[in-house]
């Protein structure tokens, strides 16, 4: 997994050696028991569901067993859940969500020796103790593998539909222009904020504003303002990258292909670490490289997506992983 | 605010009344003079990558809306005035966001579009009431609202007038900015509001 940055990766490395996890001997040969805490329900094919997913594939594979609890988006009752796992031996408690982020934290001091992850920006490196993991994921990187994709496809001009210009929607935004030039350095982007994360009205008109200026491909950084922009193109005949759920049915229709949350990885490394006795301090960002952000299924509406496209990705999360290629930073100020 | 439930069932019928398949509808404008002038109206929805916290407030004629991000990053934040006439305007107009001459906000914010049709007397009769978990939604044709070339329709909770679901005009079934619904809370306490000098006419 990478770390948020070198110097966290060293903290954490003086963390694991000053800090030995009591118990880990008698753990490694055993399945851990695994309690897994997420904000809402773990059917609901996104969010929640990329937890259970994740624990399902680490019991699968006889690693775990586990136990998850839903709807646990308030602190107040969430707290008492958390210490009640601790209290009853569990070796893992993974809070999923950054609403579960200070409860995870708040109970993790009164239990030394259990495990604990956390979920929350980067910020929350900062916090992490001998008995607590922590884990987020890079916006950047969801918009850039995007990008990557919409420059393999043979257009042009893209389109670009974001609702309000919050610092993490910007990011995604940047990486999504970083990836498609990646790929095809000829093709532009027009881009277009609504404002709104929640009105589909006005992310309709915007799609086509751009489609009317000549955009052939349209991108959405937006969930709920997905379908909007997916009645738009269905109605111009175009394609969209980042329509998430049915849109009305109109997603087959129209969209390509998405980007989500792979959660195994990361708990997988939390299941080593406990295993191997170097759990603890450690920062997971959930990218490319360790294949924590990836492509949904790929709906190749009009024959247009390269046969080998799954491939390629391949090969950049393998250039990635190595270090032969580096992303730039998309978090700084706009060009 | 017993009284405001006793009065808000009194509004509720049953269209169809003998028939066999009757289903329960309401009177759009009776149930407008009971809904609560004043209620901070929480809940959450799944997104891919994250849970998005959304906030809607009501403060008499003031409809605030917060959300957009995860838990503890900065979110969005939309406010509109209801004016006695019927109209609309935005408190604030967030950057890139067309509010002058706009049509009305099809989200959250169609909460106050739907009160601002109620009075203007271009939306009335009776609606059915559709089952959303344990809530009673009423659906509003977003035409009546004034939206051109509809893609979803907002529907209120019944007992409040807070839009807390759209359903898709295509396949009937709801979706894009709709509340998980077990995760609704609404409270009728006074909500102090930030006040803003912006404003811009709709």
């Amino acid at each position: 997994m990478r770390k948020l940055s070198r110097l966290q990766f060293l903290a954490g490395l003086a963390a694991v050696t000053a800090f030995a996890v009591p118990g880990s001997s008698s753990i490694a040969a055993e399945k851990l028991k695994v309690a897994v805490l997420v904000p809402g329900l773990a059917n609901d094919g996104a969010f929640n569901q990329a937890a259970l997913e994740g624990a399902k594939k680490l019991a699968d594979e006889g690693l775990i067993t586990f136990e998850i609890r839903e709807k646990q988006r308030d602190p107040a009752s969430s707290e008492p859940v958390i210490r009640q796992y601790a209290q009853r031996g569990y070796d893992l408690i993974i809070g999923h969500g950054i609403e579960l982020s200070e409860p995870i934290l708040n109970v993790a001091k009164d239990f030394p020796k259990v495990h604990f992850a956390a979920s929350g920006g980067p910020d929350l490196a900062g916090k992490l103790t001998a008995n607590t993991d922590g884990w987020t994921y890079d916006f950047a990187q969801y918009g850039y593998l995007s990008g990557w994709v919409a420059g393999k496809l043979g257009v042009s001009k893209v389109g670009s539909v974001g609702g309000p210009q919050l610092p993490f929607i910007l990011a995604a935004h940047k990486g999504f222009k970083g990836g498609l030039q990646g790929t095809d350095p000829s093709a532009t982007v027009i881009e277009v904020y609504t404002g709104s994360f929640d009105d589909v009205q006005k992310a309709a008109e915007a799609t086509k504003g751009l489609i009317a200026q000549g955009a052939q491909l349209v991108w959405t950084s937006g969930d709920g303002i997905g379908n909007g922009v997916a009645a738009a193109a269905e109605q111009a005949g175009i394609h969209t990258l980042g329509v998430t759920g049915s849109a009305g049915g109109l997603a087959q229709k129209v969209n390509i292909v998405s980007v989500e949350l792979n959660m195994y990885p990361t708990f997988r490394a939390y299941v080593d670490a406990v295993k191997d006795g170097s759990f603890g301090k450690k920062f997971f960002v959930s990218g490319l490289a360790n294949r924590g952000l990836v492509l949904t299924p790929i709906n190749d509406i009009d024959k247009r997506v390269p046969a080998d496209l799954q491939k390629q990705v391949d090969a950049l999360v393998g250039e990635l992983a190595s270090g032969a290629k580096t992303l730039p930073d998309f978090y700084g100020p706009a060009k | 605010m017993v009284r405001r439930w006793a009065a808000a069932l009194a509004v509720i019928g049953l269209a169809g009344v003998g028939g066999a398949g009757a289903v329960p509808s309401i009177d759009i404008a009776a149930a407008a003079t009971s809904w609560l002038p004043q209620f901070v109206l929480t809940g959450t929805k799944t997104e891919p990558t994250y849970i998005e916290h959304i906030r809607l407030e009501r403060n008499g004629d003031v409809f605030v809306l917060q959300g957009g991000a995860p838990a503890g990053m900065t979110p969005s934040r939309v406010s509109v005035a209801l004016h006695a006439d019927g109209t609309l305007s935005y408190l604030n107009c967030p950057t890139e966001m067309r509010c002058h001459g706009a049509t009305p906000p099809s989200g959250f914010l169609a909460s106050a579009a739907i009160l601002a049709a109620i009075r203007e007397r271009q939306l009335s009769g009776r609606f059915p009431l559709i089952a959303y978990g344990g809530l009673q939604l009423v659906c509003i044709p977003a035409e009546q609202l004034g939206i051109h070339d509809a893609v979803l329709d907002p529907c209120i909770e019944a007992q409040s007038g807070a839009v807390i679901a759209q359903r898709h005009r295509r396949s009937g079934e709801f979706d894009g900015p709709s509340l998980d619904p077990w995760s609704i809370t609404l409270s009728t306490s006074p909500v102090q509001l930030t006040s803003s000098t912006q404003s811009s006419s709709m």
